[in-house]
């Protein structure tokens, strides 16, 4: 196994311009993640959640520092080579599920592997066993708005897992769901903790950041510790 | 798969999207119908002036405008026997008829009418159209003769003989006896050289016309041409008839030329600015309705935004989500495009039907086609309109960024 963590940053730093303000969303962000390991993010709104979470999930990059992502540094990649870093290494959870809501289950799950260009028999069997794994074999058929917010989610997380990707970067995964759907949430993640995935959960529930090995806590767009 | 969703995302604004499809159809029909009228027009025009004969020409008198060996501008010119005889000799002269005209009684037993009598020559059929009922024309042999006869316009046949065949009968021009040999049939739309509707004409030999009514200068000359251009051929008629009268051989006053070739061009231009006219007017029908998708589909994009962000996270690369939309706009035109044309089709398969029974344009007989090559060019016109209503939409999408997919609906 190699030796250097799965996520390295240094010093990172960004910036918006709003006008003629310029806003620092990030500043001088140092941390390191290591592969297996279950991480929470937390911080109030407006703190640079999520703005950390688009640069570590590779949506967006830096304007300041370097930003290792599985020993590459990301922040010299261009648009082709950061899609294609998303597609094969990471998977995203979203609060709001982002499903299309025109495909079935089964549809949604396949989607990012027709950007690998995967024949549909294949991407569809892939669909099958993550659907199977988050206990939705007998939904794959049904549209997201026949599905319960939880369903919906647990398909998020089997569209997030059907590229076997070696980070799961979720942002607030359980915000829009009742405790008991959040649990299975959870549960689902610690099954893919015990096959080695690295997850990242973006949350303001300290509750849900318990649960976790390593809180990362930001407030002003800087790492408090 | 990707392509059916970007359809369902499009189609969520059902109204919308049929009133755009609508509009392509509109514009594709317009186009195609429009130029289906003029291309068909086109043809049939031109195959009944051809059918008229083209390369012939009527030369009329004219009054000389430049004075030339002695003879003082504004001489009146008259065509003369010796004139016709000089031009049938010319090589490419095909045939040559002069037309004379006068205004007479005739009578039969107790009935008398007042006409046009044109004395014309054998040849005059082949220059001039007069649809014959019955009977015959004049021939050669009554051009040498001098026969005495007469063929009849068809309300003169009447005033004189109700609906009996005349064909056969003697009438009275003054004190000569004439013997009816043929008569034209009915039409609104055959008329002498001199604007006279041919129902209202008789006509004679041109050289028992000269008996008849001696002195008579023909009013003009009819001839059609064979291996020759028209301008040379113009060229050389005047100047033998300049050189016969001592005239200046380019004053271009002399006679006046008018032919069917140009009569042809003048039509054929006007049906082909038509077609152009036409044809813009569905252009821009098309060009607004592809407006109307590039609107349709920016609206769609802006609704699917977070689901841009959503496919560009996953994986998506910007030129995928830009080339689907390109394929979303070219879709749609060519949808309504098709529907347009297949309307087309139909209304001009029904025009076809109907145009052949309605004797709108007398002996032109008006039709529509839509041939292979327009309809290439229709659907070349289309892809064109859905490129261009999907490339602005395409690049936008394009422009999305993948942190869009965090935004929260």
């Amino acid at each position: 196994m190699n030796n250097y963590p799965l996520i390295h940053c240094e010093n990172i730093y960004k910036d918006y311009q709003l006008g003629q303000v310029s806003v620092h969303a990030l500043q001088d962000i140092n941390l390191s993640i290591d592969k297996g390991e279950y991480v929470a993010v937390l911080g109030a709104s407006g703190s640079g959640k999520s703005t950390l979470m688009s640069i570590l999930g590779c949506l967006d990059q830096p304007t300041g520092g370097h930003y290792f992502f599985d020993g590459v540094d990301v922040s010299r990649l261009n648009t082709k080579q950061l899609a294609l870093i998303r597609n094969q290494k990471i998977g995203f959870i979203f609060q709001a599920f982002h499903l299309m809501p025109y495909a079935t289950a089964l549809d949604n799950v396949a989607l990012p592997l027709i950007y690998r260009g995967m024949k549909l028999q294949e991407r569809q069997a892939r669909a099958r066993i993550e659907l199977e794994r988050v206990g939705l074999a007998d939904r794959m058929l049904h549209h997201p708005s026949e599905l319960s917010g939880g369903q919906q989610q647990r398909v998020a997380i089997a569209r997030a897992l059907v590229t076997k990707p070696k980070l799961l970067l979720a942002d607030e995964p359980t915000g829009n769901l009742d405790s008991a759907s959040g649990k299975d949430i959870m549960a689902i993640f610690d099954a893919c903790l015990k096959e080695g995935a690295t997850i990242i959960v973006v949350t303001h529930d300290n509750q849900l950041a318990k649960r976790m090995q390593k809180t990362l806590r930001l407030q002003d767009g800087k790492l408090v510790r | 798969m990707e392509l059916r969703y970007l359809l369902k995302e499009i189609f969520v604004d059902r109204l919308r999207v049929l009133l755009t499809l609508l509009a392509i159809a509109w514009g594709t029909f317009a186009i195609s119908f429009m130029l289906a009228v003029g291309q068909g027009f086109l043809k049939s025009i031109s195959g009944f002036m051809s059918q008229m004969g083209s390369h012939s020409m009527v030369i009329s008198p004219g009054i000389s405008s430049m004075s030339f060996q002695g003879n003082l501008a504004g001489t009146i010119i008259s065509f003369t026997p010796k004139d016709i005889e000089a031009l049938k000799h010319l090589a490419f002269v095909k045939n040559l008829s002069a037309e004379y005209s006068m205004q007479d009684q005739l009578k039969y037993s107790s009935k008398s009418t007042s006409l046009h009598i044109s004395g014309v020559d054998e040849n005059y059929l082949a220059l001039h159209p007069v649809s014959l009922k019955t009977g015959r024309f004049i021939n050669a042999h009554d051009i040498a003769n001098r026969s005495d006869v007469i063929i009849l316009g068809s309300e003169i046949s009447k005033a004189l003989f109700k609906n009996k065949n005349p064909v056969g009968q003697w009438v009275n021009l003054g004190p000569f006896a004439l013997q009816v040999v043929g008569m034209a049939k009915a039409s609104q739309n055959q008329f002498s050289l001199y604007e006279m509707p041919n129902n209202y004409l008789a006509w004679l030999p041109a050289s028992l016309f000269n008996i008849l009514y001696p002195g008579q200068a023909p009013k003009f000359l009819l001839l059609s041409i064979k291996g020759h251009g028209e301008k040379p051929a113009q060229k050389t008629v005047l100047a033998v008839l300049a050189q016969a009268k001592h005239l200046d051989p380019t004053d271009q006053a002399l006679v006046k030329f008018s032919s069917n070739d140009a009569a042809l061009k003048a039509v054929t231009g006007f049906f082909h600015g038509l077609e152009w006219f036409l044809g813009a007017l569905g252009g821009i029908t098309l060009l607004v309705a592809s407006f109307g998708i590039a609107n349709m589909m920016l609206l769609a994009i802006r609704r699917a935004t977070p689901m841009i962000g959503l496919r560009m996270a996953l994986g998506a690369l910007p030129y995928q989500i830009a080339r689907n939309y390109l394929i979303e706009g070219l879709l749609l035109s060519l949808v309504g495009g098709f529907v347009g044309f297949l309307f087309s089709l139909l209304v001009i398969k029904a025009a076809n039907l109907i145009l052949p029974n309605i004797n709108l344009f007398g002996p032109v007989h008006l039709f529509l086609i839509l041939s292979w090559p327009l309809a290439l060019f229709i659907i070349l016109i289309l892809a064109v309109v859905g490129l261009c209503a999907g490339i602005f939409p395409a690049l936008h999408a394009a422009r999305i960024q993948p942190v869009e997919a965090l935004r929260h609906e």
